[in-house]
């Protein structure tokens, strides 16, 4: 993807105010339609989170699209714990099996309880329309991918 | 200590004193120690010593060593770096330090493994070398022996270092590329000299010599046998699609453009290191970054561990 590409993508994404789930051509399935649903949405997530990052760093203009980018974020983050059904942690998934582990059953659950309510906050933030605000709550809401992350997935393949 | 050395040393404590003269004779106020201190401060941070001259466990002493570094050749244990005279590197000469970062040879003559990053820390200035040395100096000496390295023959034998610097150390100064601007060039000699971006993101070949064909274009097995990304402008397997602001605020963050948060390592260099530079100098590393070479190199594990 080529820099003029990105920003007309990003453009285009922040114009329309809708982000498709786009599967890029270099996705391969896990073999388990659970599984690719997950990485799909976390996609999605990060997405919208790339959207309003282009205008919390100056990149793009503010616009009153980016209220969708960040509903969209509150909304994924609110399915979130649907996202991981039993029997979906395959191999070729980056969930560990720690997820499934009754041991750690409230620790996942406040990890995605942190998400909800970062993201609440920024969507207030993107409604603010203040660019140091948003800025502030994109950071919080990032912070919180990695009490998921660090603990609950495989290093990149 | 060959000839050349004893060259270098007079040649040091002569631009010294010379720069001392010319000080004198311009009435330019010489950097106070506290300055120094605080440069050196900041220099260590960008230097990343933090990382592996500590241990990583709650209530470890900042820069005593004993922290294991697991390379392709054995397990490596980083030394005390703190101004203890008995366990540290207190009481070493301005000199000794130098050669120590600079050349990667102990004060008493023997030669370091390149697990320690002499190779990018010889395009380190003098003056920026003596401020680390300064810093370190003033934090508490820690008195903690150093551990053994844990590393088989032959890459134990420590005579053979002599070798492999004659095929992979070129040692010298920071030279920025032809037609720099004033940020590229600043960018990088922090990528190349002190933050040592290099040391990780370039791969390395059987003797662990870096491979500056493929230059920050990622490795499958780095430090710990890590994956290492590509960080080269290459837009498809590097770094290309990233805006100058992503990269900036990644190395502040730790987030990604997705927002999503660095994994392994890098965590621990954006903390200790890269988040306490300032934004005018994080700004001239994604300007250094951009202008390197692309380079279309798909990072894949050897092995799916």
């Amino acid at each position: 993807m080529s820099n003029r590409l990105t920003k007309t993508v990003f453009g285009v994404i922040l114009g329309s105010g809708i982000i498709l789930g786009v599967a890029s051509a270099h996705s391969e399935t896990t073999g388990n339609a659970e599984a690719d649903y997950r990485i799909a949405e976390m996609k999605k997530l990060g997405m919208n989170m790339g959207a309003i990052g282009k205008v919390a760093k100056g990149e793009v203009a503010y616009s009153d699209a980016l209220n969708q980018n960040a509903k969209a974020v509150a909304q994924l983050s609110a399915n979130m714990g649907k996202w991981f059904p039993a029997g979906s942690g395959v191999e070729k998934s980056r969930s560990k099996p720690d997820i499934w582990d009754e041991a750690n059953k409230d620790k996942f659950a406040k990890a995605i309880e942190d998400l909800q309510a970062a993201s609440l906050q920024l969507v207030v933030a993107v409604q603010s329309g203040d660019q140091a605000k948003i800025g502030a709550a994109l950071k919080a809401t990032g912070a919180t991918c990695g009490g998921c992350h660090k603990p609950f997935r495989k290093p990149k393949q | 200590m060959s000839a050349e050395y004893s060259i270098n040393s007079v040649a040091r404590i002569f631009g010294a004193a010379l720069a001392v003269a010319f000080m004198g004779m311009l009435q330019l106020p010489a950097a106070t120690a506290d300055e120094t201190t605080a440069r050196g401060e900041y220099l260590t941070a960008a230097g990343g010593c933090y990382g592996c001259h500590t241990l990583p466990v709650e209530g470890s002493q900042p820069f005593a060593g004993g922290r294991p570094l697991k390379t392709p050749f054995g397990i490596f244990y980083s030394p005390n770096i703190t101004a203890d005279d008995e366990t540290g590197i207190g009481g070493w000469t301005d000199e000794q330090f130098l050669d120590a970062l600079k050349q990667g040879i102990s004060p008493s003559g023997h030669p370091y493994f390149p697990v320690f990053p002499y190779t990018s820390y010889t395009k380190i200035t003098d003056e920026d070398g003596l401020a680390i040395k300064a810093y370190l100096d003033s934090l508490p000496k820690i008195v903690q022996e150093d551990k053994p390295h844990e590393v088989s023959s032959p890459f134990s034998w420590r005579w053979l270092q002599w070798g492999w610097r004659l095929l992979f150390f070129k040692e010298g100064p920071y030279v920025a590329p032809e037609g720099a601007s004033v940020e590229v060039a600043r960018g990088g000699y922090l990528v190349d000299a002190l933050t040592h971006c290099g040391e990780c993101h370039t791969p390395r070949n059987m003797f662990g010599g870096v491979d500056n064909s493929l230059y920050m274009a990622g490795t499958p097995n780095g430090g710990e046998g890590e994956f290492v990304p590509n960080i080269t402008p290459d837009p498809e397997t590097g770094i290309g699609d990233w805006s100058k602001g992503d990269i900036v605020s990644f190395m502040k963050t730790g987030l990604k453009p997705d927002y999503d948060d660095v994994q392994g390592s890098m965590a621990e260099v954006i903390d200790h290191s890269l988040s306490k530079l300032t934004d005018e100098d994080l700004a001239a590393i994604a300007d250094y970054l951009k202008s390197i070479k692309p380079i279309n190199n798909v990072v894949k594990r050897a092995s799916a561990s």
